[in-house]
């Protein structure tokens, strides 16, 4: 093992563990006022008139009119702040009432009467005729192939939403100083920046006069990277009115109905094979349920588009997709950002189309495998090693894969049925396309204190991924100081400069390597005693450049890659299952933290496996059924067994200390081997996540498939 | 304004009762009450009266105090094991540490995980009152009789339940005991059905078979009418009329659909676990 990946004790594990980390619900305002939200109660309307009741003293009402520009600041900004004359989703907040307490502002809300015209709403994707964005691609020539195909497989997948269940529920307080114009918003998210941008253009004040300060926060996966915008345009609005603090937190049932999910998918595979079966060409189209706003949806659809060949080599593609416009809450960023959906479709489907040919899953996949040097879907290249091989020997050493898998193969008799599944994947490291280079362009800097202490100023947020660990495990060993004497803050836009959102796999990869270089230069021009600063700034290191009105280049600078191997036992009665077996086998390149990265597996993993079986969140009129935690389940430590992780050693140069992306990479195959390893135990095909026993029992039932 | 009462005694727990009537709660464990951020305007906590802890086996009778905790329970070897069984699945262990096995027949939720079991096992539930004298007066239901539906009791207004009473004989020299709760994971997860089946066989004869759904309807589903249909068969018999049973059963669930399951699925697999549990 190297040096950096040797495991350290978490900068922040004393203060979390403890108990003394101070979250946002726990920091107190002096003269704070609380915040209640009126929400549209229907999916598409016009709303004709709002009569508050009297409020009292200390009360007052914020809505639309009380922003410079009521747009938010997304990618593009078409979701208001707070909805004016029309609402466009259950959910959406109309107004706010603030005052001191906060059970009162509930019940002035709940008091307050909203005239719609009700408008027809559009509640399934299919039925959407807006599109928040549409991709094309395509390479060699499908047309073609489908023609002379052997034979032609077409299959269907959809896949649900997902809850981010984070633990800490979404929180901001704002303050605005009337003296200085200026407005502060402490709160729990992943992108101080993106809030920062945000509040510039719906308060209309320069940058200098916006400060965000990231609290400790606990979990994220996505769940905080555009919703604290909102929350925090909200309160600034509120604040800057009442001419007092305000705080909104928000509680569970408020939280799971109003801020974004995972996207529902649908997933439509046609693939050709020859007499050998061999693919010959893959026609692909996706529908993702965007929800009632465009928001991060457009860069979310071309993730599942650059994931659904997966790890493997198609010479004659087309794929399109289009991210619909539906009057339901709006979908938004969580851990995988659209690769899951497909990443389970493609995975099912070479499932699928192994049972068809007669051969094994793993030898229909090693069949079609990519290699360095292959050309991506779209034109773009694999410029370094492919780690397939690497990961599939270390998987069949550590779960015995194929040796179960004959086993199970043969005929099963009594209550309960084995099976064992696996996945194969890849995740493309940091933004997708050319962001980091148009767009974030990260800016870091260290400073070094006159104590020889050295501080890291970014604006990367810990969420509990441990990032302020790495971070400084990265500057330490560049500048060979002991850990101590790193610094390194939750991030205050007053102090740190723009690295970026904490998003995407990227931290590590672009801004740790950001760290990396400045350590370097520090200690290069080391002088004991002085405080001193340097400034590194992201270069572009693309081989093949994006364009994304083509859908063509190099969409990632590089890959991470990852195989998942899950064994249970189905019970024939009820359709429940018992994992037996847990496997992840991934290539992050250099690993920074063998515990950080061991958690970040196991939990990335069991995620997955939650997505694929029993977290299910349905939309029913616009409205989720499962309001809490009681009803939306996520896995608990009893539906778990402990998985075995391990690392393939395949570092790139690119990122710091040879690391790649690696949080979002270990959720991605969860799903599918759980679905693959149901699949196998009762002997039928299924298309759809989560696969409950209901739908294990219904496939049952029918015969056939679902 | 609420006000909270720590009765020293069960006596004195009635005699609050009798004068607040139904502006009083009782909380045991408080795991249901607390999560659903129920109040009510006086509000009785029972914690701390021993007299309600405890286990007893008298004669043909074994009584269990409504103080119970499901842990407590759950490590007394006096307690059948099918009920142990069906405890050890509630939620997680704080809960099943405060969690009591009266408070889940007072709560009468459709989805209680103890209910079919104590159907099975022909519980019977012993509510007392303060009489004028000052005496103690109890009332013996049978649980059917107690739980009227979703939520709903037969306990009136100055009771509160005593003890939950067990007939040795529903629970000894047994063939077969099982319970089987099916929830949407292994922990913290409300039933989306549930199945307690005992049964006695001698030569080849069912002599005794009781069988009891949760969670299909407002109330366990428990048909004494069917029972007795299959009492005195033999087991050759039972094999063969196994299907008609199974459709008389059908006929009795009224399953729902809702956010955790749907009704077709808590239908059939009722139904796969009385016909397994029926292949003796």
């Amino acid at each position: 093992m190297k040096n950096i990946s040797k495991a350290v004790e978490k900068k922040d594990h004393k203060q979390k563990t403890s108990g003394r980390a101070m979250y946002i619900a726990d920091k107190k305002l002096t003269g704070e006022l609380q915040a209640a939200f009126v929400r549209s109660e229907l999916p598409h309307g016009r709303i004709l008139k709002i009569e508050l009741p009297p409020l009292p003293e200390g009360y007052l009402a914020v809505d639309g009119r009380d922003l410079a520009d009521n747009h938010l600041q997304v990618i593009t900004a078409e979701q208001p702040v707070f909805a004016t004359e029309e609402v466009s989703y259950i959910g959406e907040a109309i107004l706010l009432i603030a005052g001191p307490d906060l059970a009162t502002a509930r019940c002035l809300c709940r008091e307050t009467k909203v005239t719609y015209e009700e408008l027809p709403a559009v509640l399934d994707m299919d039925k959407a005729s807006a599109a928040a964005a549409r991709y094309h691609f395509a390479k060699g020539d499908v047309a073609a192939a489908l023609a002379r195909a052997a034979q032609i497989v077409e299959e269907t997948f959809t896949t649900g939403y997902q809850e981010q269940a984070y633990l800490e529920p979404q929180g901001v307080a704002a303050c605005w100083d009337a003296e200085e114009g200026k407005i502060t918003v402490y709160g729990s998210m992943q992108c101080p920046y993106y809030v920062h941008g945000a509040l510039m253009r719906a308060l209309n004040l320069d940058a200098q006069h916006v400060r965000v300060v990231q609290e400790v926060t606990g979990g994220g996966f996505g769940g905080k990277e555009d919703y604290p915008s909102l929350l925090a345009c909200q309160a600034a609005a509120a604040a800057r009115k009442a001419g007092a603090p305000v705080r909104i937190i928000h509680n569970r049932r408020e939280d799971m109905a109003v801020t974004p999910k995972r996207h529902p998918g649908k997933l439509h595979y046609a693939a050709a094979l020859d007499a050998q079966h061999h693919i010959i060409g893959l026609k692909i189209n996706i529908c993702l349920d965007a929800g009632a706003f465009p928001g991060l949806s457009s860069v979310v659809l071309q993730r599942s588009l650059l994931s659904a060949v997966g790890v493997y080599r198609v010479d004659n593609l087309e794929a399109e997709g289009r991210a619909a416009i539906t009057n339901t809450v709006p979908s938004g960023a969580f851990r995988g950002f659209g690769a899951p959906q497909s990443v389970f479709a493609v995975e099912s489907l070479m499932n699928h189309l192994a049972a068809k040919t007669g051969m094994t899953p793993l030898a229909f996949r090693l069949l079609h495998g990519v290699k360095q040097g292959d050309e991506t879907g779209t034109g773009g290249r694999y410029h370094h090693h492919v780690p397939l091989p690497d990961l599939i020997a270390r998987a069949e050493e550590l779960s015995g894969y194929s040796r179960k898998y004959a086993e199970y193969a043969r005929p099963q008799t009594g209550r309960y049925r084995r099976g064992i599944g696996l996945a194969l994947f890849l995740h493309g490291c940091g933004f997708t396309g050319s962001a980091e280079k148009d767009v974030i362009r990260s800016r870091l800097i260290l400073r070094k204190n006159a104590d020889d202490r050295v501080e890291i100023l970014a604006s990367n947020t810990d969420m509990g991924q441990g990032l302020k660990t790495t971070f400084s495990k990265i500057a330490a060993e560049a500048l060979g100081l002991p850990l101590e004497r790193i610094i390194c803050r939750n991030p205050d836009t007053d102090r740190v400069p723009n690295s970026g959102p904490t998003v995407a796999s990227r931290s590590i990869l672009i801004v740790g390597k950001l760290i990396e270089r400045a350590a370097r230069r520090l200690k290069a021009e080391w002088v004991s005693g002085r405080e001193q600063e340097v400034q590194e700034v992201y270069k572009d290191d693309v081989l093949i450049p994006w364009d994304l009105e083509k859908f063509r280049g190099d969409a990632y600078p590089t890959y991470s890659w990852g195989l998942n191997v899950v064994e249970l036992e189905e019970d024939r009665l009820t359709g429940m299952t018992n994992l037996l077996g847990i496997w992840g086998v991934f290539d992050v390149g250099t690993v920074i933290d063998y515990t950080i990265m061991k958690g970040q597996a196991e939990g990335g993993i069991l995620q997955g496996i939650g997505y694929g079986s029993m977290e299910k969140l349905e939309a029913q009129g616009g409205q989720f059924r499962q309001g809490s935690f009681t009803d939306y389940l996520i896995p608990t430590a009893m539906d778990t067994v402990e998985s075995e992780i391990a690392f393939v050693d395949n570092p790139y140069d690119g990122g710091p200390f040879g690391a790649k992306g690696a949080g979002e990479l270990t959720l991605l195959g969860g799903a599918p081997a759980y679905v693959a390893a149901v699949e196998q135990a009762t002997g039928r095909a299924y298309h759809a996540v989560p696969l409950t026993p209901e739908r294990i029992l219904a496939a049952e039932d029918k015969g056939g498939e679902v | 304004m609420v006000t909270a009462c720590m009765p020293a005694s069960v006596a004195e727990a009635l005699y609050m009762k009798k004068k607040a009537g139904e502006r009083a709660m009782f909380v045991a464990g408080g795991t249901d009450i607390m999560p659903a951020r129920q109040t009510a305007p006086v509000m009785i906590y029972l914690q701390g009266l021993h007299d309600l802890s405890r286990v007893s086996r008298s004669g043909t009778v074994l009584s269990i105090g409504a103080g119970c905790s499901y842990t407590q329970l759950i490590h007394d070897e006096l307690i059948p094991l099918v009920l142990r069984e069906a405890m050890q699945s509630i939620a997680a262990p704080a809960i099943r540490n405060a969690g009591t096995l009266a408070g889940n027949v007072c709560r009468a939720s459709p989805a209680g995980d103890t209910l079919p079991v104590l159907h099975v096992l022909e519980a019977v539930v012993v509510a007392g009152h303060l009489a004028d004298s000052g005496a103690i007066v109890e009332r013996r239901l049978a649980i059917e009789k107690f739980i009227l539906g979703n939520r709903r009791t037969a306990l009136r207004p100055e009771e509160m339940v005593l003890a939950v009473e067990i007939p040795c004989s529903s629970y000894e020299n047994l063939t077969k005991m099982q319970s089987c709760k099916v929830g949407g994971r292994k922990a913290q997860a409300i039933a989306k059905l549930s199945f307690a089946g005992i049964c006695r066989v001698k030569a080849d004869v069912l002599q005794d078979v009781r069988l009891a759904f949760g969670a299909v309807g407002p109330a366990v589903v428990r048909s004494r009418e069917l029972e007795k249909k299959i009492q005195g068969l033999t087991l050759t018999e039972l094999a063969d009329k196994k299907n008609d049973i199974l459709n008389e059963y059908a006929a009795l669930l009224q399953p729902l659909d809702d956010q955790r399951s749907t009704a077709a699925y808590r239908r059939q697999v009722c139904l796969s676990l009385l016909e397994d549990y029926l292949t003796l």
